[in-house]
């Protein structure tokens, strides 16, 4: 809403820190801070291991650009930035950054490390001229609970790296299989109860590999979303992300990657009788079985396998044999609707892209405060006042920190005004429509209408004697974000 | 109740039938009786196989497709929350433990109808068990299990390292083997191997089951790694790959070929040449131990008639030995004799040992706890410090308590050494005294005693089939969670400024402190002291199955002594045709229960 105040504020602040920490050895630490203002959003992906985090990333840059096989694959923290070249820089533990050559081998990166053992290098950046990732940065971890601790142990290090320290993503998408006690404990050390550090503001929990929670049965997709549902609902959930969407992690990438003679061979399949289908379709091992009476040859069925797991070949079949899909595109459309990516996307534009401004201002806010505990000056009051100051002025600040004591149930709302005032504050998306809770398209005259009855609902709540202390604090938050909508559609109209 | 016995248990029957017979025939009920336990115990051996892994890994699923019913619900989301045995029975029964509302230390057994079984046992229709179902047993008539076969499904929910996976745990050190399963999706996590370490030294039957292989592409290339990462780790066990869809399928349409592909034929066969025969095997010799030491007793005392007979003139050597052999029968019986002083100090030690391991760990719990609430605020742990002290203590619970199971074993051998040391030396006593083949059958007794394997583990079957740790950790899971932690408002510092109202805050914060200390503090006693009264409880039993097992021998020894010094003390007044026609008797006699004992000894040899 306010998007230039951020903004301003942030440089304010960092004009503030660069003048405080002129002539300090850590003054060389401002500068990256800065730039995150500028940069997309970093998102990182996150989850144990074999969650699919690779193939979601590559779904999400609709390319298949990360490695992904059976075996535990990402072994180093990899960013994947948009860039007007194809390029590949691996940050070594020690040194300089040195760029990598890098072949694809079937669509995915293969990296010449040059030599260099995996432990040895912090960071990989993949350079990558993308639509999707100038809209965000990706970042790839390596699994959580890996065999290899010290796999297992980097992923920690970078998304929670210590108490107090700033981690360096904006956001995270956290990949779960389901919820083990594991995962939760993982989320926690994300989220901190300090509004500047993690909250469950940046944090979406995607349940992963969602079709195999129903063994690959076609109504699989309605199973996981049943079950993603049950965990929306839970408190322990609801304060550690703001939801959890089921995706079908390797139907999503193959429908965004589908080509045209994967396209054909399913056809063909589809057009078998019906017996021979099914008995095809029965295990893994019958559907990439020799059979000289099938045209499609095996080495092209254990691609088809490889590419949409026995899940997605059932149902791109069944899709067929409906007529429900008729060509290529059809299919990759239909497939990316239901593997959850579609609605994933719009979750993530709604949750992150639209509020990038108030993220990355945090972030800063985070990287400022660090720098302060960590090098402390004379000067530091200064930059503190500033920072204090920044901080009660933005009133996106009072939003996201209302929104985890919601979360965390510590204001005494009713359930029906938690969910009321969740949504105002952009819960289900921060768009005007969405925080009023009315429907797309809505005129100006009638959205008017809404938000004066909620600004009017919430003063009173405020003004009511009965009203405890946070319930008053919490209304009158309420009450001013109804005013900036007001102001908007002020405007608008 | 029916069951089909394999031809090896059969002739052990009839071979226990023998002896009881020869027993009879010398009057010997004390003998009789032992004979018709052990055949009771060979009869139904109860073979127990846990089936253990994470959450949603298909246990219900297989030991559904496993017996071809539908026994455990399976529902893609949440399924079993109480461990499930299942067993043979015709016709079908089932019945519930459950706690009695009132007081949660009595648990009472309810038959129900076998086809609602699931809906004590799931978390749809039991949300969070608060039916207080300790353990559900269901009984079928499956050929599978006619041999004594018993499955337990554990709920995986949380995690291997939550308090349902250490109930598992638990449950180990009373399992002939375990089906450890993981699904071919991926390949063993940190967490999976971990377990499997630790399961490997509850129970050394352990066996790997890669589910769902009809899904997954690369099943073979993660058994594989899985087989790997197995040897990496030093740990020697079985890897299977089977799919339950497939099986259920080929069920459905009778095809042996589908049947085959789903790897099924191959876990039936592990189950039961691996797991059944082998308990038979140990059942079979256990018999046997049985038989011997019948046949050695009636040898004895026949044998000291036969050689006073033979050789009058020995007569008051004899007499002299057989006294002697009497007076140590005697002391058998005794609280001065060695296995009883063993038992009395090992059981009293274990005790306090166990008392204070338990109360130590908890101590340390205590601490580590309430470091915790210190450096940070009760409310933001409302959620997860209740079930991280449950899991905790479970832990420490789990730990402790396989370390009584394992020493009131090696207790129970001890003892068992001890007696049989005694044991021998009284029978060897009574025989060497008999001129005839005195040097073989001196040769012959060491060579069989020595052969005898320790019969702790038989000693301790009250123990383990009262399923003692899966009721004791059922019991634990049902303890109401920790009280809340006071009010959760923040005030209004936390929610506005980040330096407002600060003294307000710091108040609160020490109270909320106190209260979650508290409720902690008060939940850990009441466990502890359950689960403390339960571990002397248990050793209590275990003390009194050894003494009065070893009680009862030393009657029968007892009785042997005597009944020979009687017939030593007897045949003075014998004449040369009654000493004639009595050493035919005798030597009848003799090879009958000669017999016994051969027929026992190839039945083992075949068997082993």
């Amino acid at each position: 809403m306010s998007a230039p105040d951020l903004a301003s504020g942030a440089r304010a602040l960092l004009d503030a820190a660069r003048s405080v920490y002129a002539g300090h050895p850590a003054a060389t630490e401002i500068e990256p801070v800065a730039a995150r203002l500028h940069d997309p959003l970093r998102v990182a992906i996150a989850g144990k291991v074999k969650a699919g985090k690779s193939t979601l990333l590559n779904a999400l840059v609709g390319e298949r650009l990360a490695p992904t096989d059976a075996s535990e694959c990402t072994r180093v923290v990899t960013w994947y930035r948009d860039g007007v070249t194809y390029r590949v820089m691996l940050h070594p533990s020690v040194g300089e950054p040195v760029p990598a050559p890098f072949r694809r081998e079937d669509g995915s990166l293969e990296i010449d490390l040059g030599g260099r053992d995996h432990s040895e290098i912090d960071e990989i950046e993949v350079e990558w001229p993308s639509s999707s990732l100038r809209k965000m940065t990706l970042i790839d971890t390596p699994g959580i609970d890996s065999l290899s601790t010290e796999i297992s142990a980097r992923a920690e290090r970078f998304l929670a790296p210590d108490d107090d320290v700033p981690t360096a993503a904006d956001a995270v998408l956290y990949m779960m299989r389901h919820l083990h006690s594991g995962d939760v404990r993982f989320l926690e050390s994300f989220h901190d109860d300090e509004v500047s550090q993690a909250t469950p503001i940046n944090a979406i929990a995607v349940l992963s590999r969602a079709d195999e929670i129903g063994v690959g049965r076609l109504d699989a997709m309605s199973s996981a979303r049943r079950i993603a549902q049950r965990y929306r609902g839970q408190a322990k959930v609801r304060r550690l992300c703001q939801t959890v969407l089921p995706v079908a992690g390797l139907l999503a990438e193959t429908a965004v990657t589908l080509n045209e003679a994967e396209f054909r061979h399913l056809h063909t399949l589809a057009g078998l009788d019906r017996n021979e289908i099914d008995e095809l379709l029965l295990t893994v091992d019958r559907f990439v079985a020799d059979d000289p009476s099938l045209s499609i040859v095996p080495i092209e069925r254990v691609g088809l396998l490889d590419r949409f797991g026995l899940y997605g070949v059932r149902l791109s079949i069944a899709l067929l044999r409906q007529n429900k899909v008729t060509n290529a595109s059809q299919l990759s459309a239909e497939l990316a609707r239901r593997s959850g990516l579609d609605e994933l996307r719009s979750v993530l534009a709604e949750q992150f892209a639209a509020r990038a401004d108030v993220l990355k201002a945090r972030s800063v806010v985070v990287a400022i405060e660090d720098l302060m505990t960590r090098h402390p000056v004379p000067d530091a009051e200064r930059l503190d006042a500033e920072l204090e100051r920044f901080m009660a002025s933005a009133h996106e600040f009072s939003e996201i920190r209302l929104l985890n004591a919601l979360r965390l149930g510590s204001v005494g709302f009713t359930s029906d005004e938690v969910e009321v005032a969740e949504q105002l504050l952009g819960a289900q998306g921060s768009s005007t429509s969405h925080r009023l809770g009315v429907e797309l398209g809505v005129g100006v005259d009638e959205q008017r209408r809404v938000a004066l009855e909620l600004h009017q609902r919430w003063q009173r709540r405020g003004e009511s004697p009965l009203s405890t202390r946070d319930v008053v604090d919490a209304s009158r938050i309420l009450s001013r974000t109804c005013e900036g909508i007001l102001a908007g559609l002020a405007t608008a109209g | 109740m029916t069951e089909e016995h394999t031809p090896a248990v059969k002739r052990g029957l009839d071979i226990l039938d023998a002896a009881a017979d020869a027993a009879r025939r010398r009057n010997r009920d004390d003998l009789v009786e032992r004979a018709t336990t052990a055949k009771t115990r060979l009869a139904s051996p109860g073979v127990t196989v846990v089936v253990a892994g994470e959450f949603k890994q298909g246990k219900s699923t297989l030991v559904n497709a496993l017996l071809n019913a539908p026994i455990s619900p399976v529902d893609d989301d949440l399924a079993t929350t109480v461990p499930l045995l299942v067993r043979f029975a015709d016709p079908s029964e089932a019945s519930v433990l459950q706690e009695d509302p009132d007081d949660a230390e009595v648990v009472h057994e309810r038959g129900v109808k076998p086809d609602e079984i699931g809906s004590w046992v799931s978390e749809a229709t039991n949300p969070r068990n608060h039916l207080k179902v300790q353990m559900a047993r269901i009984g079928l008539p499956r050929r599978l299990l006619s041999a004594g076969l018993e499955l337990v499904d554990t709920p995986g929910v949380g995690g291997l390292e939550s308090a349902h996976g250490r109930t598992t745990m638990a449950a180990l050190p009373m399992a002939e083997a375990v089906l450890f399963l993981t699904d071919a999706s991926q390949a063993f996590t940190a967490s999976e191997l971990t377990f499997l370490r630790q399961a490997i030294d509850l129970c050394p039957n352990v066996t790997v089951v890669v589910t769902k292989i009809d899904l997954y592409p690369e099943w073979r290339r993660i058994v594989e790694e899985n087989q790997r990462h197995l040897t990496e780790h030093g740990i020697d066990v079985r890897v299977l790959a089977v799919s339950s869809a497939l099986r259920q399928t080929a069920i459905a349409r009778s095809d042996e070929q589908l049947n085959a592909e789903s790897g099924y034929p191959a876990l039936v066969n592990l189950l039961r040449e691996g797991v059944v025969a082998d308990a038979e095997r140990t059942a079979l010799q256990a018999a046997a131990n049985d038989v011997y030491s019948i046949v050695d007793q009636l040898e004895a005392v026949i044998e000291s008639e036969r050689a006073i007979l033979a050789d009058p003139d020995r007569a008051a050597e004899l007499t002299r030995q057989l006294e002697a052999a009497k007076d140590r029968a005697d002391r058998l019986r005794t609280a001065a004799s060695r296995w009883h002083t063993t038992l009395n100090d090992g059981i009293s030690d274990l005790t306090s040992d166990i008392d204070h391991d338990l109360r130590a760990r908890t101590r340390q719990l205590l601490s580590e706890v309430e470091a915790a609430i210190d450096a940070g605020d009760p409310t933001d742990m409302a959620e997860e410090l209740p079930p991280m002290v449950e899991q905790r203590l479970m832990d420490d619970i789990a730990t402790n308590y396989t370390d009584l199971t394992q020493r009131a074993d090696e207790l129970a051998e001890q003892v068992e050494e001890h007696f049989a040391g005694e044991e021998s030396e009284l029978t060897t006593g009574m025989k060497i005294a008999a001129p005839v083949s005195a040097l073989e059958q001196a040769g012959r007794l060491e060579l069989e005693l020595a052969e005898r394997p320790g019969f702790g583990a038989n000693l301790l079957t009250g123990m383990r089939s009262s399923y003692g740790g899966v009721l004791m950790f059922g019991m634990m899971g049902s303890v109401i969670g920790l009280a809340t932690f006071g009010p959760l408002s923040l005030g209004a510092g936390a929610l506005m400024g980040r330096k407002g109202a600060k003294d307000e805050k710091a108040r609160q914060l020490t109270l909320r402190r106190q209260q979650a200390k508290q409720g902690i503090r008060k939940y850990v006693d009441d466990v502890t002291f359950r689960v403390s009264k339960h571990s002397r409880d248990t050793l209590r039993q275990v003390q009194r199955e050894i003494r009065d097992t070893n009680m009862e021998r030393a009657a029968e020894l007892q009785a042997t002594a005597g009944e020979a010094l009687g017939n030593a003390q007897r045949t003075y007044k014998t004449t040369q045709a009654e000493a004639q026609s009595r050493l035919g008797e005798l030597d009848k006699a003799l090879d009958h229960v000669r017999r016994v004992r051969t027929a026992t000894s190839e039945l083992l040899e075949r068997e082993s």
